[in-house]
């Protein structure tokens, strides 16, 4: 496994929601290899290797993508639609972690297929418990994807 | 059309009747006098010529000569209508009779008194034969076939006047059927005209100046009454469908405003649920992180400040948590079902299981049957309820929780009742009112957003709630489901 790939994209506009994001990984040891995209276009650059991120490769996607809802220019379930109705990025396993509590945005959320909806506690102490234990799950415990899911078939 | 001819009928029969009938009326006086008059006349004739033959009787009499009477009596022969005449000498005795053929015994034996009148059908003369004395008797019967032969003529006249005025009153009655039926025939032909087309436009002929004139004039100030008001209810009619389609499209445009403030409100919940809880959620993370990262270089003061921010901000994140939760109850629409309660009620005791850990309970539970609700919004009232008697019995060291119901007026009212610290009647009004807290937050937490969530839960069922306290005895809540059917 090459050293430098990325194994969580955090996207999250609000700088304060990135460190305490980063914040709580850190103390999980999981920061290492944390890729954060600001917005939803910055997130769709990065996960379909274009523009800035035009040598990257669809073999090795992040094991798992943290997607606000709230994001500017395009809104996070609009990411989520693009990346599981494409055939190259729709096996990426993807959290919402969201502070809205609505439930058209769990429902919507889940028809699009994401994988995991966390709504962020107000309290510090969960937060951080709440972020270590899907970083431990999904980079640790969860069996990865393999290579060909991100390969789309010929026909 | 039967009506028509029924009139034109009725007017025929009426004149042909009275012509008849006058008709009849005359004739019959004619007659009659006529009878009479001949009777009277025939009477005189008759009376005449026995006077003639009595006079000319004398002489035969007085010379006792049977022969010249009965000479006397033949002169007779002229006078067709004499049947019979017969002569009595002074003693009552038959002198001589006419016509000869007659058989003696048929002849009156005592012609006696003298008169001059009609009997039995036939004309009685008796006159006296005399001079200066009476020398006999004469008595003369004559018939009334004249009579009878005019009155023959008389009928055939009769009839063929009969016949000519029955004629003449057809075409008397064929005239007025034209002068009168005609001008009714036309009034009913326009009524009908209105009636089938409901045409008040339109006006009958007036063609006489008689009571079927004014009967028109009459008819036709009706139609435009009618067509007066005709066009008065339209008008309303039309007014009022004008006045419907106003509303209509108020009541729409309305919906539409409606719907869009409750899109906006629905915007504006979503982005509070998101942005105002993002930084609290900063703002207690950071409070942490100060407190846990350099606790060594803050003070006691410093730490204690620290915790009321993150108390503060805890708080608030319950208070926009219990916001939303009202907000939502405002605008969600209730789906009804049939709940068993003591269900429902198990539940949530085991949810509150971390709650009533450390506490001691003497749940009192009654069978609450089934109701009619929204089972969420049901289970939330419970939750509020049971929470607050939880909560407000905390200073005792067994709580006593009583749940039941009991019917009054045919109504079902359920009731939560704790021994907590209960509150003070005089501020009941105040319970369920947003951000309304009769207890100080130090002594028992809260938002004072949950019975206002309770309360609008309740108002949504149609029903309604209510609650008795007394200061350190324990308070009951009370509610109702309304009487909702679906």
């Amino acid at each position: 496994m090459n050293r430098d790939e990325v194994e969580i994209l955090l996207v999250e506009d609000n700088p304060d929601d990135v460190e305490l994001a980063l914040h709580a990984l850190k103390k999980g040891n999981l920061a290492n290899k944390i890729e954060v995209a600001r917005d939803g276009e910055e997130a769709l650059d990065f996960l379909f290797c274009r523009g800035a991120h035009g040598r990257r490769s669809f073999e090795s996607p992040p094991k798992v993508v943290l997607l606000d809802l709230k994001l500017p220019k395009i809104e996070g379930l609009e990411v989520l639609r693009a990346l599981k109705s494409d055939p190259r990025t729709k096996s990426i396993p993807i959290v919402v972690m969201t502070s809205s509590k609505e439930q058209r945005d769990l429902v919507e959320g889940y028809q699009l297929g994401v994988n995991s909806y966390i709504q962020k506690p107000v309290d510090f102490d969960q937060f951080r418990e709440i972020v270590g234990k899907l970083g431990f799950y999904w980079l640790v415990i969860n069996q990865c994807p393999p290579k060909d899911a991100f390969i789309p078939k010929p026909g | 059309m039967q009506p028509r001819h029924s009139i034109r009928l009725k007017l025929r029969r009426i004149l042909l009747l009275t012509s008849v009938a006058v008709l009849f009326l005359a004739v019959a006086t004619l007659v009659t006098y006529e009878i009479f008059a001949f009777r009277r006349s025939h009477l005189e004739v008759v009376s005449s010529v026995a006077q003639v033959l009595a006079d000319n009787a004398t002489s035969s009499l007085s010379f006792d000569d049977q022969n010249d009477a009965a000479k006397v009596l033949s002169t007779l022969r002229s006078e067709k209508t004499v049947r019979l005449a017969v002569l009595y000498d002074a003693n009552g005795k038959i002198f001589a009779y006419y016509p000869a053929s007659t058989q003696r015994s048929m002849l009156p034996a005592n012609p006696s008194p003298d008169r001059a009148k009609s009997q039995d059908g036939l004309l009685i003369v008796v006159k006296p034969v005399k001079e200066q004395t009476r020398f006999g008797t004469l008595y003369l019967e004559s018939d009334l076939t004249p009579l009878y032969a005019r009155l023959q003529v008389y009928g055939a006249i009769v009839l063929v006047v009969l016949g000519c005025s029955v004629l003449l009153a057809f075409l008397l009655s064929l005239w007025a059927q034209k002068r009168i039926t005609a001008p009714i025939l036309a009034l009913a032909e326009v009524a009908s005209a209105v009636s089938e087309r409901k045409d008040y436009s339109v006006r009958a002929q007036k063609e006489t100046d008689d009571e079927i004139g004014s009967l028109t004039e009459a008819f036709n100030e009706m139609l435009m009454q009618i067509s007066v008001r005709d066009a008065a209810l339209q008008q309303s009619s039309e007014n009022l469908r004008q006045a419907h389609a106003e509303l209509e499209r108020r009541v729409e445009s309305r919906t539409a405003e409606l719907a869009e403030s409750n899109r906006e409100l629905e915007a504006f919940t979503y982005s509070v649920s998101h942005d105002l809880r993002a930084p609290l959620r900063h703002i207690n993370a950071y409070a942490q992180m100060l407190e846990e990262e350099y606790a060594k270089t803050l003070n006691a003061e410093a730490q204690k400040y620290l915790a009321r921010i993150r108390a503060g901000a805890k708080n608030m994140g319950m208070l926009v948590d219990d916001l939303l939760n009202l907000a939502r109850i405002g605008r969600q629409e209730l789906t009804f079902q049939t709940v068993p309660l003591n269900q429902l009620l198990d539940d949530l005791l085991g949810d509150m299981k971390q709650e009533t850990a450390a506490r001691t309970i003497d749940w009192r539970i009654e069978d609450l049957g089934s109701a009619q609700c929204d089972p969420g919004l049901i289970k939330q009232v419970f939750a509020n309820l049971l929470s607050n008697a939880i909560k407000y019995t905390r200073p005792r060291s067994v709580a006593t929780i009583w749940v039941g119901r009991k019917e009054e007026k045919g109504q079902t009212i359920y009731f939560v009742r704790d021994n907590g610290v209960g509150f003070n009647v005089k501020y009941a009004a105040k319970l369920f009112g947003v951000f309304q807290r009769l207890h100080r937050a130090e002594d028992f937490e809260g938002t004072g957003v949950g019975l206002a969530t309770v309360e609008r839960i309740i108002r949504k069922h149609g029903g309604r709630i209510w609650a008795e306290a007394e200061l350190d005895k324990g308070a009951t809540f009370y509610f109702t489901l309304g009487h909702r059917k679906f």
